[in-house]
């Protein structure tokens, strides 16, 4: 594979396993060799922690608001500048799956709790995965788990912890689970709920804790997925685990979230994989690693199935925003205003921590329409048109270092090299040269000269980030 | 072997004031310092979120917990803030606040006019980066932590630069992004060294006279202390920011106890807050039977002692102060 290969392929990963990287890391990261970058991603351990510290000394409210913003922000800064992106980018995962909102709750340092056990467990077991998520009071809260007691049970958790979280509604034109099954899932998580808060008001919010209450629990003998017993949740949890449904329903949700655009969640009952071959080496990777995260993770990002599946994504609203801030490289520690780049998103589409449903964001093409479509526009193009952005200007130094032998072909290209790479159709390039052609030849030698080459770069990476390649991830 | 016990004073909790609350309403939002005017007067320093600009502001309240006034917003014009700090009173009752994101210190009247503001970034004398604790000493001259040029720079109350001290590093009188600033009685100087978890105690000239605290978990040990004062006995209390509690140190800088918060009842703000919804707040409050939570504090950063002994503890993450009382060791 040739150098430019390597750093294209480079990009690809951290755009996915990331939130995208800009040349300068991209060149660092290359120089360590893909599967070294991959172990580096899948142990996030080994890098420094977040600095909470900093964030929280500048921006107090990053820990201690009341109000959900506190919390978007707070979590885009780290999108951006997090030091272990696969950690963070698996949180997002899990948001999608797990889709809870604040609209609910009412109870907002409750929705960055359950980010922190979402991070927490990012990477790990998903019998532990589907266990915490099941103690989790926002979960509860946001699926009435609270009101589901012994000899009234409400199935509302009980329901989509098999449909959305686990099985799925079925696959392979069969059903996954019955109504039975729901019925006899939601008696085993009786007495699962938290215990009562004090008001927001007067001394601000606070944070509900997971109680068991053996009293409210449903002790009786159960028949769930065809197993007999006295089942609690940890049962259940641990029936769940083992389905052939569950490692398929987590492996086109992988492959979805990291590989490419799948349909949407309901339609799985009834759609193939557009790969059935890569779904079956996650699947097996789950069985034979007894439900670990981690490893099913390292089979996707070392297959040939995610390395030749570059651009087959549309990116998310977090992911465009956080993948533009980190290639201008700004917001690597706190600054003021952090709600302008939060509020992106959800003006895109995606506003983090309020999910449309339970079912979470329809991804791929409908995040675009005509409106996101400027909203992604405009915010990508603000950013890389402003010379003081530090990755901006580092761009047009690196340009300014060549400029005595560059054509308006080079230039061109050398700005689609350095924003991704991103390939684009050759009449998109076409459009693009004819486009920096009607300003003559590319001069970079007075001052004058230097000016207007800032200019026309900066300009030049307005058009490429506005382009339809650049939606792509 | 003969071994001398600690004397430790007897502390107690006397009372709250404040409650979250954005003006004009009477409260606080995100209290980040206090600071001590004549007679009882408060000064509390707010910097909470930036979606709109009435959630940074400073309240002008008393001890009796009198809301009296407040002034500025968020924004970058005269009088506003983007990242209020810190907040001190000159010996005319003029009001000071450091702003470490626009990197000056706006000035006010005891009735919150603005003044004027000065300031500008750089490394040079009378030159910041990031300036975040203020104090005046006993000649009404202004410390200024220079936050990221690790150092403490004197100005006269209008602004002139006349003295420094501190550098970057570990060592006895270095700095790692340093926080808050307080004098004693003596004229020592005491700065909340952040980032290498200590206090350093040094004379007015600036010179190095002793570290109180260390880096660490276990009781007494700290984790970024943001803010640091000192009672007429020479006792000295930290917030220990990180781990969400006051340390309280002899004069020789040994350990004596902690505060963790100690809240109970309303403050009189709250209570007029409880009185709106009587019953909506009662009917929650009354299926919970453990308050510890609502008690403690919650990234607490300031401290200031009033005249009377009283130890102020600014409870950010409560949008309050609570108030502890000595007495005799």
């Amino acid at each position: 594979m040739s150098a430019s290969e390597d750093l294209a392929l480079m990009a690809h990963l951290m755009r996915r396993a990331g939130f995208g990287a800009n040349r300068d890391q991209l060149e660092t990261y290359d120089a360590q060799g893909y599967e070294a970058i991959v172990e580096e991603l899948l142990n996030p351990e080994q890098q420094p922690p977040f600095d909470d510290d900093l964030a929280y000394r500048y921006v107090p409210y990053f820990r201690m608001g009341t109000g959900i913003p506190s919390y978007q922000c707070y979590w885009m800064y780290r999108m951006i500048s997090t030091q272990r992106p696969l950690e963070e980018k698996m949180t997002l995962f899990w948001h999608h799956i797990f889709a809870t909102s604040h609209s609910k709750l009412n109870r907002n340092p409750q929705m960055n709790k359950q980010l922190q056990l979402l991070r927490g467990f990012a990477m790990g077991n998903f019998r532990t995965v589907l266990i915490e998520l099941s103690k989790d009071p926002a979960m509860i809260y946001w699926l009435d788990n609270c009101e589901n007691h012994n000899g009234a049970p409400n199935e509302n958790f009980g329901r989509e912890l098999l449909e959305l979280f686990s099985l799925g509604v079925g696959m392979d034109q069969q059903s996954n689970y019955s109504e039975e099954d729901v019925k006899e899932c939601a008696r085993a998580f009786t007495g699962w709920t938290m215990a009562a808060q004090l008001p927001r008001y007067p001394y601000g919010d606070y944070c509900w804790e997971f109680e068991y209450r053996a009293d409210d629990h449903d002790d009786g003998e159960k028949v769930f997925l065809g197993e007999r017993g006295r089942f609690n949740g940890d049962d259940i949890v641990d029936i769940i685990v083992g389905q052939p449904a569950t490692a398929r329903f987590l492996a086109r949700h992988l492959y979805n979230f990291f590989v490419a655009d799948e349909p949407q969640v309901p339609a799985w009952q009834t759609t193939e994989p557009q790969d059935p071959q890569a779904i079956k080496m996650l699947e097996d990777e789950y069985f034979r690693s007894n439900y670990d995260i981690r490893s099913m993770l390292k089979v996707l990002f070392n297959s040939d199935f995610f390395k030749n599946s570059r651009f087959k994504k549309v990116k998310s609203p977090a992911e465009l925003v956080a993948g533009v801030m980190r290639l201008v490289d700004d917001y690597t520690s706190p600054k003021p205003n952090s709600h302008e780049v939060a509020f992106a998103a959800a003006y895109m589409g995606q506003d983090l921590l309020n999910p449309p449903t339970v079912e979470g964001w329809h991804t791929g093409q409908e995040w675009i329409d005509s409106g996101a479509l400027v909203e992604r526009v405009n915010f990508a193009a603000d950013r890389v048109g402003d010379i003081s952005m530090p990755g901006v200007r580092r761009i047009v130094e690196r340009l300014e270092a060549q400029s005595s032998t560059m054509t308006v072909e080079n230039l061109v290209d050398a700005c689609l090299d350095l924003v991704g790479p991103v390939p684009v159709s050759d009449t998109r390039r076409s459009e693009l040269v004819a486009h920096v052609r009607r300003e003559g030849e590319v001069r970079c030698g007075t001052a004058d000269e230097k000016q207007e080459f800032k200019n026309r770069v900066t300009g030049l990476l307005q058009l490429v980030v506005a382009s339809r390649e650049f939606q792509f991830a | 072997m003969t071994t001398t016990a600690v004397k430790i004073p007897i502390y107690k909790y006397s009372y709250t004031i404040g409650n979250q609350a954005t003006p004009p309403a009477h409260g606080f939002s995100g209290p980040v310092d206090v600071a001590l005017g004549k007679d009882g007067l408060l000064y509390v320093a707010c910097s909470y979120y930036e979606y709109t600009p009435s959630w940074k502001f400073v309240v002008k309240c008393n001890m009796d917990e009198d809301y009296l006034t407040y002034f500025g917003k968020y924004g970058e014009e005269d009088g506003q803030f983007t990242w209020p700090n810190s907040i001190a009173v000159d010996q005319q009752g003029n009001v000071y606040v450091t702003d470490e994101w626009q990197q000056h210190i706006s000035v006010f009247d005891a009735d919150g006019i603005f003044l004027k503001k000065w300031g500008t970034q750089g490394e040079g004398d009378g030159e910041w980066d990031r300036p975040a604790g203020i104090a005046f000493d006993a000649d009404d001259n202004l410390l200024v932590v220079d936050s990221l040029n690790s150092r403490v720079q004197k100005f006269t109350s209008d602004g002139h630069f006349i003295s420094k001290f501190g550098g970057p590093g570990s060592g006895e009188g270095q700095f790692n992004t340093p926080w808050g600033i307080n004098t004693d009685r003596q004229g020592n100087i005491y700065v909340a060294d952040w980032r290498n978890d200590r206090i350093q105690k040094f004379s007015a000239e600036g010179q190095f006279l002793m570290q109180v605290g260390h880096s660490g978990e276990r009781e007494g040990e700290l984790r970024r202390p943001s803010s640091v004062a000192v009672d007429a006995d020479g006792y000295v209390y930290v917030v220990d920011w990180g781990h969400d509690r006051v340390n309280v140190y002899n004069p020789e800088g040994k350990y004596v106890t902690k505060f963790i918060g100690d809240c109970h009842g309303y403050s009189k703000w709250a209570q007029a807050r409880m009185n709106s919804d009587p019953e909506g707040m009662a009917k929650q409050r009354a299926e919970v039977s453990d308050f510890t939570i609502e008690r403690v504090f919650f990234q607490p950063t300031g401290i200031e002692v009033d005249e009377q002994g009283r130890i102020l503890v600014v409870d950010t993450g409560r949008h309050r102060i609570q108030i502890y009382e000595k007495s005799a060791a």
